[in-house]
Order: C-alpha cells, then structure tokens, then sequence
C-alpha cells in the first residue's frame, strides 16, 4: 500500500520492470493519476520505486559492473566517512561536485554531491541551498514534535529530521530518501542532486536535473507533408512524455530496464496493457533483458542483437523517429521500445508489409494515400529488379523488344565495350558510391555531389562509350526506386539484394532473375518478427490485415486490429458499422472507448 | 542449422558465377535480320533456291528518334545466300557475318510467287523448328522476286523492313488484309477442312512495296491469286468483323453511291442432301454513305433502302464469282468450309474429310446477303 | 534465437491447404497438357479436362477420410497398420520411388523446355541443377515455411494463364471446340490423361494432420483441385480455340506456343514467352518443391528419421540422375505419360485402396463417425 501511494505522490507512471510484473494481476491502475512531472524538471525513475525495491537484474548487474560499490553498504552517521567513502568510488573526476555546507536551523553540517553539467545550478542555489542555509528558529521548535504533519504514508523519509527537511526545506516536488552507497552513486550518475546530513544515515536524493537537450523537432528522416511535425530526441524522459502525450491511456505501460553495464542505459518498453498480446511482451521483455553487454549507444545495438535473424539483409524490426508513427503501431498492438540517448525507437514485430508504408498513408484520404502506397510499391519493385530485367532483356531476350526500338538499342550500345552485367554494375556501385558520399558530406556540399555526380559521371561515362545511355536511366529509375521506399533500412536491404539478382540475371537472363527471386521469397518466408511471419499478412493470409496493405482501405472499413499480432483487444471501432463513413472515428481516437475526459 | 542454411545461401550465387553464361549475346552482338525472303534458284547454279535476308547495321538506327543525326549511308543491308534449302542458306550466311544471326526480329518472310507456286512445306517446316522466330510475324507472296521487296528502300521508313510490317499491320488493324500470322497460316494449313491466303506484294517502281491482294494455297501451294476486290469478298464471306472496304452501287437513271463496309458478319448454315452438301451464307454489313450522286438525297428513306438492296445484289453477284472461281479453278476452300463441316456434321465430315478440296468443290453454295446503311456522313443533302 | 515461437507449430491453414494443392499441381505439364489432351480425345479435350479432375477429386475424399481415422497420423505411418507390414514395406519402397521419379521427370521437363526455348546454349545440366538447387534450398524448412512460400506464389499460378486466356480470345474460333464429343473411347483415354495432371499433389494426404481446422479439409483441398482445372480448361480451352485440333498435335507445347501468339495491347514489350517461362520457374519450382517434400517427409516418417532436412542433400544426385535419365525429349514425353498413369493408380488409386482397406479391417479411430 505504500508503495502505491508513493507512485501517486511521485508520478509513479514510468513503472520499473519489478513493478510492472508484480501489479500485473491486481493493478487497479491508479498509477496514471498524476501526470509525469512537467517537462522542465523530468521525474527520475528512481523516485518510483522506492527505497527498497531495487531490482535485483540491477544489483546483480552493478555488483559485476563496480566492485567498489558493491562492498560499500549502507551509508554511515558520519557526513566525513560518507564523503570519504563517496570520494574513493568516484575518484577524481573533474565533474563531480561536493558542496559542503552548514544547515542553518540544525547547525549540521552538511554536503550535496552532484555531477557539474547534469543538474540545474541556480536551482540548486534557489531552492536547496537557500531555504537550508538561512537561519530559521521555527524548525527547530517544530523539530521537537515528533508528530507527523502530514497524513501517514506520504513522507518518503523515514528519518523523522530528515522528514521534516523534507517537509519544510527543500522546495522540489520529488524526493527519494536513500540509504545505499549503490542507489547514491548510481542518483549521481542520473543527474540527481544527493543530500548528506551529519549525523544521518540516510540521504535525499533531489531530482534536479539540468542538461542540454535537443529541442523537440520534425524528424529529418522521415519527413512527410502532412502530420505531426513532433519527433523523438535524445532523452527518453520526453520521449515517454511525448508517447503519454499522443495516448492518454492509463493501460499504456512504459517499462524501464537498464541495459549496458557500463552505461546503465535506460530502455522503456512501452505497450498498451490491454491491447497487446502479453506472450509477445514477454517475449521481448525476457530478450532485452537476456542482453549482456557494456554498452547500449544506440537503439541499433538492441535490435542487433534481439533480432531473430541475424543473417538476414532484411530488417526484422522496424525503428522511427515519428512519436505519431509509434503510437499508431502502439495501437495496433505492437510494442515500441524507447532507448535512452537516441531518437530511434523500435517497433516489434515488424513484418515486410510495413516497409512501403508511411504514417501519412493514415492521414491522407484512402483514395489518395491508396495511390501513393501503389506508387511506392511500384518503386519497391523497380528499385529490386529493374536494372536485372533491363540486363536480362538486354544480353537473352532481345526478342521481347520491339523491333525499332531493339535496333536502335543495339546501336547506343554499339561501342559500349563490357557486357552489359558489368555496365549495370558499374552503374550501380557508383551510384551507391554517390549516395554514400553525398550522405557523409555536410548539408552544404552534398546536394552539389548528388548534381555534379549525376550529371557529369552519368553524361560522361555515355560520351566515354562506357555505359549506354538507357543503362544510365535505367539505374537512375533504379536509384530514385529505393528512395521512395520509406524505411531506410529496407531500402537499403533491397539494394544489397539487387547486386545477386544483377549477376543471375547477367548469367541465366529471365530464368535466372526468377531463380534468385525464388530464393528471396523462400528467405523472405522464412524470416520471423519475434514470431510473427515476416510475410505476414500474406503468407499466412489473413484476409482482415490485407484490407491495409497494398490498398489502404477507408479508416471506417479498418474496423479490427492486425491479427497477426492476436491481441487481447481486436476491435478498434466497435461500432464502426453503424458509422459508415465517419471518418472522425479515427485511427488515432479510439473514441469507442468511452475513456473519461481528463 | 543456421550456420548450413548460410553455407547454402552462399553457395548458390558461387555456382551462379562459376556457371559462367552461355547465353549471353548482348542485344548488339547479334545480326539482327530484320525479313527474309526466298526465290527460286535460276537454272544451271546448282542450288534449289536463294535466300535474301535483310539484316540492320547497328548504330545507323539513332536511339534518339528523330533528334539524332541522320544515319549516313543504310540503315540495313540486305544479302543474298543461295543453297539446297532453308538451313543450308542461314549456315551459308552467317560465314559471311561476324556475328551470330538472329531470326528473333525477322517481321516477315517474302516468297515470290514462283517459289509458293512450287510449295513451301519443307522451307515452312524450318521456320517452325526455330524457337527464335517470331509465331507473330507475316508470310507475303511477290510478283517478281522475293529479293526485290528486301532491297527496296521506301522513303517513308528508315527501316525498310519495317515498312513492310508495318504497312501489313496497319492494313490488318484497319480491316483491309485478314489477320494471317504465321502461326495463323500454319494452323489454316493444318486444317483438313481450310486452306490459307496470304498478301500480295507488289513493287511499284524499286523502291515502293504495295499490297496487292490475295495469293491463294491448296496445302502448301499456291494455286492463284484474288485482286483486292475478291479479297474483300472473301472477307465479307468469312465475315472478318472490322471491315474497310467500299465499293460503288449503280442505281437506276446512272446515278451512284459509294458506300463503305464498316463492320461484316457471315453465317453458315450447311445441310447435307444424299451426300451433297449445301452451304448457306448469310453475310450482313453494316455501312455508311461515302458519296451520292447529285440528284439523290440521304435523307431519302427510299433511296437508303434501294442503294441497301441494290448493294446486296452486288455484294451477292461478287460472292458468287468468287465461289466459282474457287470451287472450279482453285478448289481451294479459303472460307474454311470445311471446319465448319467438321464442327457441326462429324458423321458426314468423317467420310468427306481425306479429300475435302474435292467435295469443296462439289458443294452448293447459297449466298444472301444484307447491307445495312447506318449513315450517311455529315452531308445531309 | 527464437525461431520456433512454438505456437503455430505445424499448422496449415485452409487457404495454405489450398495453396499448396494449386501450386504442386500446376507446374511444367500444363504447357504440354493441350496436345496430350487433343492426341487422345479430339476436340473433347476441354470436356476430357472438366471431367478427368473428378478422380483426383473422389481420391482426396477418400483420402481426408481414410486420415480422419488416424487424426495424427500420415500415410508414411498409418501404412503399416492398414496392410500387412512386410507388404506395406513394398508398396511404401514403390510409393517413394515414384515420387523420386516424378520429381526428377518434372525437372528434366522443365529443363527441356528452358533449353529448347529460351536458353539453347546453356547446358541442360546446369539449369537442371540450379533449378534442384533451389529447390533443396526450399524443402529443408519446415511445414510452415513451405506453406507460405506456396500461398505467396498463389497469385502467379493463376494469373498469367488467365491473362493469356483472355488475350488469346483475339485469335479464337469457336468453330474449333467442335464437336464437343467425338469417340468415347478418346474421351476416355482423353480423361485418363487429364487426371495424371494431378498426380504431383502426393503432399496433399500428408499434410491432414497438420492442419489448423481440419474439418475443412475436404473443402480447401477440393478448392486447390477446382483452382488448378480452372488453369488446365483455360489452357486447353484457349489452345484448342487458337490452334484447332489439328495444329494442336503438330506443336509440342501448345500453351508456350499459345504465349508466342499474344500480344498484350499497348505494352511495350512484345514476346512474352521469356517472360512467361521466368513466370513459370515458380510454377515448376512449387511443384518440384511439393514432390520432393512429400519424398523427404515419407522416407523420414517410414524409417522414423525424425528429421528430414538431412534427407534433402542426399537426394540431390539421385533426382538429378533420374532428371538425366531420358534421352531425347520424345522418349521424355513417353516416359512421362507411362509414369503418370501409373500415378493415377498409385496416388489416387491408394486413396480408394486406403479406404477401403480401413472399413474392412476396421482400422483407425472411431469408424463411421466421419461425416459424408
């Protein structure tokens, strides 16, 4: 019961993984009542959990991770021996900051330890520093009451001056009381202001943070027309805030694990409790939290390595910068990890069907966003196959082309020195060099690489007899297909396979792009998203899910959720059938709820 | 298991690229011949027939369509091979190439009449082993020699070759020619119950090729020829849907109309009388008004239903002709009589099927006919 | 790392059923199927086809009931039970060579078309070899991979035939599918050919027990028969419509040839038959994929293996051999008609013998409690 309280006092929504699967049966899920701590200042995750409910994967992973930490215990009465004790763990390190002081009321000493650079100065200055410092004989007269003022249960601090400090002292809306070296050294590490009292065993922790962020910005790689311009940045506290902000949900679950044991990553796993399938979240929870590695930098190392296919090009789990993107495949009942320190988030399961599609797809009207998925198909296929069939047609069924047209093809490649294998290839690896380059180069420079790249390498090399000019388009249709593909990293397995298919086609014409197309559908049969098909849904069919693939049938018409996914909740708009064409009951909604307003 | 599965994956491109290809003739490597045509040796040189082929020059074509520099010189050169027979010839002349011919662009093959008169069996027989060569290129009959029309150089193409073809696919499209591919003259061919036509090319000046009606085949001769009168009325007796024709109607007091067919229909209707076959053809077009004379109006329901049956009697009067002079002279069944029979009276196709020409020609044929006037232009006088 | 999720192990849904019957039944024998049709059975040939897929159809009846008396269980194991074992040793060694056999022709079928129309200077070996390849590649995943490989490839068995037989209406003559009977005796012979259309679906009574509704066995399997006579009508229909009877016979695939002569209107590209083949790769390569898988599962289940994927390589040789075997491609086409209608029996004819054999010896679960 406490515990609860506690999480209504102080947030309590990022919820730790040991709560999450404690509460799982009997959460009456109060734990949304308050709302995370306003942007300015974000909550710290340990503030939830309270004292003692440390996980045991993290002492387990500090205890391998920092063996001074380890024999440190609990913290002493003594101010000195704590600062010493702090000292040899911390060691010299230029940012951490020990500000020994005096308290004013008390005639204590005191001191606040807290990394320079990660917490907020003038804060500090304001409203801990101040109101302990100055002289207040009040404190003293209501120190003697031993008395709790406040109704039982909401102090944190178990000290009874440490909870009058508490009360009367600092003025910050969460405060965590600790007792272990570990829970110190690690609130440091996270930006937290420590406070130590002589005489005292145990300290505060003051959530005080204070560093330079990127501001909240339109994703530059995934931009589209029409949408919201928010994406994701570096700190995952707002990047929870902003998932919270899109789905006011109370059954949407954030779930922090730490990962990395030298970095001591935070990764949320973020699902909606009633919507997703709970085998599918475990399944996730039990590979993230399997991770052991010193460092978590990116969301690209968790995806490395809890991927089911390793040797595969092609991406099993999707990733965005879109917080839109995110909430509607939350929606769907898929689950996003947020990873500390990157924009990318992950989304799991991720099966092919996605990569050709784009969050506007949802916001334009079904006609056109039809249209628009049709034409990024299309350029899916081109951006595969086009140069092999071209290399096919060229080099063994010169007979498919019509007769005026072969001639005159014949006669632009008529000086073209190589076989047209080796032309497309050498088309195609300068154009990834190009692509590369202009990539790499700042803002400024690279469009002029793309231009001059383009023109002069293409104009040249056809003036030079190298390659013939419809090779030129042709690896130019080629090129431009793959950057209509919107997920980046399928678009980049596609290229990886088009070289293969390349050479089939150069070496067996028809038969040989269809062999090497074969193998790719058995491969891409085989694959598995955390056990959803990567085919699906067409193989296995699920005849509700292909209303939104290929077509983008009308938001009223998508009435259920993939079910691929098999989640708890299948329906999205239950009383869709009586609304035909209310297209206000949207993908983004979830009107038929009847969620209370807030 | 994953780690054979790679070993798998990694071992089929190997073989791929170890395989090498044997197969690849890049689209400017090969002699791309464009038609061909086959006359009768002449006397005393020792071969039985000479074959022409026209074969494109690479680069001479521009790619750039009209903007590219004029071609200097031809675009195509034609050459002249004889020998004992088809693949005699095509060995002879890829000596004298410098790369591997290739049939798969040949749009048409022309035999002058002297060779189809003698028979194309063996030479066909050839053409249909050849996997490269197109089922949808055209079979065409010269006046005069075969190697004329492939040496022509009409002005209005760059491609000689073309021209033909494309002269022979419009006149197809529009109605003027029946659609006789070479699968088509093939399967007519095959027929027991059929026997094929072919056009007629006929060179105005050296170097302007025109069609000019009908050569028509008894098995795999020739026997005769249809001006391009008869062959709209073989046409109208088929019932060739799209029609293109026009032709005049004389109407009393010496005045005329020109009406043109637009769309045919025929039925058949075949009864059979003690072993004689009679063969009813309901023919049915459908026309519009081309030209009056003066003193006649289009408005005039009468004057319609006069030139309507006025130009039934002609139409009838041409069929009947023609039937005669396939049935006595040719006894050739290009209306594909038989398959009808074969269709609709097995028992009695069963005991005229082993010489159909014969009983073709032994046939009763009833020709009625119905035209239609549907309009009469924007004139209205 | 987390390949098996375990919970859709083994399943097979009904379309999958579905799917995997069209795709091993359709396959290289549809480009010679029109002439072997006509040969026998005239300008019946449309006829014989419609008929000809009744035997196939009555067997996996008789099949899905035969495997409703042993729910878990395939014919690779329930055949001990049924027949007296050392016999059933025989039948099952007769079983698994045929089905070797049919693999090995299918591919060697293939191979003569590929060379003879498309790639005349590559070696046969080598398309032969590549098109094994690929497949062994294929039947070393399980089930479930291979039903969705199948349910991928659906859409590309059906559409270009259908394509194809639209286009060629152009050409068309009606006259030419009359008269609908001429001899019964070729109808006869006509329908008998047409059934060894669908001998290459020997998975079929191996996958009843792996299915997620079983109950709809008969139905789905019914459908992938009725899908595939779809194709095989279109293809006769459309070449006799085209050819006529007697052209038919002088062209030895007639649907390939029935390619060369259609154009499709405002295309760029104007001979499709390359095109086609490379389409038909798949077709081929899913018929080939189904035989072979039905011979990998029936020797592993006979001799209680376990496994099969380590069966797959070894086999390779062999079908390639077997695919070597004919000399030329007529001694081909006579091998091919004898061992189909020996598979009319061995594959349908089972079924029946199955049947029958688990009434009278009362063998299986709960007799007579299978629905008609």
């Amino acid at each position: 019961m406490l515990e609860i309280i506690k999480e209504l006092l102080f947030g309590g929504e990022p919820v730790t993984e040991q709560h999450g699967s404690k509460s799982q049966t009997p959460d009456p899920a109060p734990s949304h009542v308050v709302e995370l701590a306003p942007l300015p200042t974000p909550l710290p995750m340990e503030t939830t959990t309270g004292t003692p409910s440390r996980s045991s994967l993290q002492s387990e992973a500090e205890s391998g991770g920092r063996p001074h930490v380890a024999q440190g215990g609990g913290l002493s009465q003594s101010l000195s021996a704590n600062l010493k004790a702090l000292k040899q763990i911390f060691g010299t390190s230029a940012d951490i900051t020990y500000r020994p002081f005096v308290v004013g009321g008390l005639q204590l000493g005191a001191a606040l330890i807290y990394l320079d650079g990660m917490v907020d100065g003038p804060s500090i200055n304001e409203f801990v520093l101040r109101p302990l410092m100055q002289r207040d004989q009040q404190l003293l007269a209501i120190s003697q009451v031993q008395t709790d003022p406040l109704p039982s249960g909401v102090a944190v601090a178990t000290n009874p001056l440490l909870l009058q400090i508490q009360h009367m002292l600092v003025f910050n809306g969460a405060l965590a009381e600790r007792t272990l070296f570990t829970q110190i050294v690690d609130d440091v590490l996270a930006g937290l202001t420590v406070l130590l009292i002589d005489t005292m065993d145990s300290a505060l922790a003051i959530p005080l943070q204070g560093y330079e962020e990127r501001s909240v910005s339109e994703p530059p790689t995934e931009a589209l027309v029409r949408g919201p311009r928010d994406g994701f940045i570096e700190s995952i506290r707002i990047n929870m805030s902003l998932l919270r902000r899109k789905l006011k949900d109370p059954n949407l679950r954030m779930e922090i694990v730490r990962v990395g044991r030298r970095t001591n990553t935070e990764v949320a796993i973020c699902f909606i409790q009633d919507v997703a399938n709970p085998k599918l979240v475990n399944e996730i929870r039990t590979r993230i939290k399997g991770i052991d590695i010193d460092g978590i930098l990116e969301s690209g190392y968790l995806e490395q390595i809890i991927e089911d296919h390793h040797f595969s090009p092609f991406p099993q789990i999707q990733n965005t910068e879109r917080a839109d993107r995110a909430v509607a495949n939350l929606l769907e009942g898929r689950v996003v990890v947020l990873v500390d320190g990157t924009p990318f988030c992950l989304i799991l399961p991720s099966v092919f069907n996605q990569f050709y599609q784009a969050p506007e797809d949802y916001y334009e009207r079904f006609l056109i966003a039809t249209m628009i998925r049709g034409i990024r198909i299309i350029s899916l296929f081109f951006s595969l196959t086009f140069t092999s069939l071209y290399v096919a047609l060229i080099s063994f069924h010169a007979e498919m082309l019509p007769t005026k047209f072969a001639v005159a093809v014949a006669g632009g490649r008529a000086g073209v020195p190589f076989p047209s294998v080796a032309e497309a290839f050498f088309m195609e690896l300068s154009m990834e060099i190009l692509r590369e380059a202009a990539l790499r180069l700042p803002k400024a420079i690279g469009p002029t690489v793309s231009i001059v790249g383009a023109l002069v390498i293409g104009e040249a090399s056809v003036r030079a007899g190298i390659v013939s000019p419809l090779m030129v388009i042709v690896v130019a249709l080629t090129s431009i297909g793959s950057f209509a593909v919107p997920s980046y990293s399928a678009a980049i397995a596609l290229r990886i396979v088009k070289f293969p298919i390349i050479l089939a086609a150069g070496t067996f014409g028809l038969y040989g792009v269809m062999l090497a197309v074969i193998g790719l559908v058995v491969h891409l049969a085989s694959l598995k998203s955390v056990g959803v098909p990567y085919l699906a849904p067409f193989a296995p069919m699920k005849p509700e899910d292909v209303k939104d693939t290929i077509f983008r049938l009308p938001l009223w018409a998508m009435t259920k959720r993939p079910a691929t996914l098999r989640t708890q909740d299948a329906t999205r708009q239950p009383h869709a059938a009586s609304l035909l064409g209310a297209e206000n009951l949207g993908i983004e909604g979830e009107s038929g709820h009847g969620q209370p307003e807030r | 298991m994953q780690r054979r599965r790679r070993v798998t994956t990694l071992l089929l491109p190997l073989v791929l690229l170890l395989a090498g290809c044997w197969d690849r003739r890049e689209i400017d490597e090969r002699s791309n011949v464009l038609a061909t045509g086959a006359d009768l040796c002449e006397k005393g040189q020792g071969c039985n027939l000479i074959v022409t082929r026209q074969i494109a020059i690479p680069g001479r074509i521009p790619l750039g369509g009209a903007t590219g520099a004029p071609a200097k010189g031809e675009s195509v050169v034609a050459f002249s091979t004889p020998g004992k027979n088809g693949p005699d010839t095509a060995r002879k002349a890829q000596a004298e190439l410098n790369r591997t011919v290739s049939f798969a662009h040949t749009r048409f093959i022309a035999f002058s009449e002297a060779f189809a008169r003698q028979g194309l069996r063996e030479y066909l027989d050839y053409v249909r082993r050849v996997p490269e060569v197109r089922r949808l290129m055209w079979i065409t009959i010269t006046e005069g020699k075969a190697s004329d029309v492939l040496r022509s150089k009409p002005s209005l193409e760059l491609v000689p070759a073309l021209y033909v073809n494309d002269m022979i696919d419009d006149a197809v499209k529009a109605g003027r020619l029946p659609d006789i591919y070479l699968g088509e003259f093939l399967t007519r061919i095959s027929n027991k119950g059929e026997d094929t036509v072919a056009p007629i090319i006929r060179m105005i000046g050296l170097d302007h090729p025109a069609l000019a009606g009908l050569a028509v085949f008894r098995d795999f001769k020739m026997v005769g020829k249809l001006t391009p009168d008869e062959m709209f009325t073989q046409m109208q007796l088929r019932g060739h849907r799209k029609g293109a024709e026009s032709f005049e109607v004389a109407l009393p007091g010496g005045n005329s109309a020109n009406i043109r067919v637009y769309e045919r229909t025929a039925r058949y209707r075949l009864s059979q009388n003690q072993g004689r076959l009679t063969c009813r053809i309901q023919v049915r077009l459908e026309t519009e008004v081309l030209q009056l004379s003066p003193e006649l109006s289009g408005e005039d329901p009468k004057v319609l239903a006069d030139i309507e049956r006025r130009g039934a009697e002609e139409v009838v009067k041409r069929a009947n002709a023609l039937m005669k002079k396939l049935q006595q002279e040719y006894q050739a069944d290009i209306l594909g009589v038989g398959e009808h029979v074969r269709g609709t009276m097995p028992k009695y196709w069963k005991t005229v099927s082993e010489d159909w020409s014969k009983a073709f020609a032994k046939t009763q044929f009833q020709v009625e006919a119905e035209v239609h006037i549907r309009r009469t232009g924007l004139g209205t006088e | 790392m987390g390949n098996q999720s375990g919970e859709e192990h083994g399943s097979i849904t009904p379309y999958q059923l579905t799917a995997i019957a069209v795709g091993s039944i359709i396959g290289v024998g549809v480009l010679a199927f029109p002439r072997l049709l006509v040969e026998q059975a005239g300008t019946a040939a449309p006829l014989a086809a419609l008929l000809g897929a009744i035997p196939p159809a009555l067997s996996w009846v008789a099949w899905v009931k035969v495997g409703r008396k042993f729910p878990q269980q395939t014919p690779a194991e329930y055949v001990t039970k049924l027949i007296w074992p050392p016999l059933a040793w025989v039948y099952a060694l007769l079983g698994m060579i045929f089905v070797l056999i049919i693999t090995g022709l299918t591919v060697r079928e293939f191979g003569a078309v590929v060379k003879t129309s498309v790639l005349p200077n590559t070696p046969i070996e080598v398309s032969i070899s590549l098109l094994l390849l690929a497949a062994a590649y294929f039947v070393r995943y399980d089930l479930q991979v291979f039903a969705r490989v199948y349910e991928v490839f659906l859409p590309l068995m059906l559409a270009p035939l259908t394509l194809i037989g639209l286009l060629s209406l152009k050409n068309a003559r009606l006259v030419y599918l009359m008269p609908v009977i001429t001899d019964w005796l070729g109808l006869l012979k006509g329908i008998a050919m047409a059934s060894v259309g669908y001998i290459a679906f020997v998975i079929g009574p191996f996958l009843l027990p792996s299915l997620t509704r079983p109950k709809e066995a008969v139905k789905s399997g019914l459908w992938g028969i009725g899908l595939s006579l779809f194709v095989y009508m279109l293809a006769v229909t459309a070449s006799l419509a085209v050819f006529g009877p007697e052209e038919l016979k002088h062209v030895i695939w007639p649907t390939f040839e029935l390619v060369k002569t259609t154009t499709v209107p405002g295309f760029i590209l104007e001979r499709l038959e390359s095109a086609f083949l490379g389409i038909w790769v798949a077709a081929v390569f899913t018929t080939v994929g189904g035989t072979y898988y039905a011979l990998v599962v029936t020797i592993a289940q006979f001799f209680k293996l376990g496994d099969h994927k380590t069966l797959v390589l070894p086999l390779i040789p062999i079908i390639y051999m077997i695919a070597m075997g004919p000399a030329s491609i007529h001694s081909l086409y006579r091998v091919v008609t004898f061992f189909g209608l020996i598979g009319v029996g061995l594959v349908q004819g089972t079924g029946f013998l199955f049947l029958l054999l688990s009434v009278i010896r009362k063998k299986g679960a709960q007799p007579g409690a299978t629905k008609a």
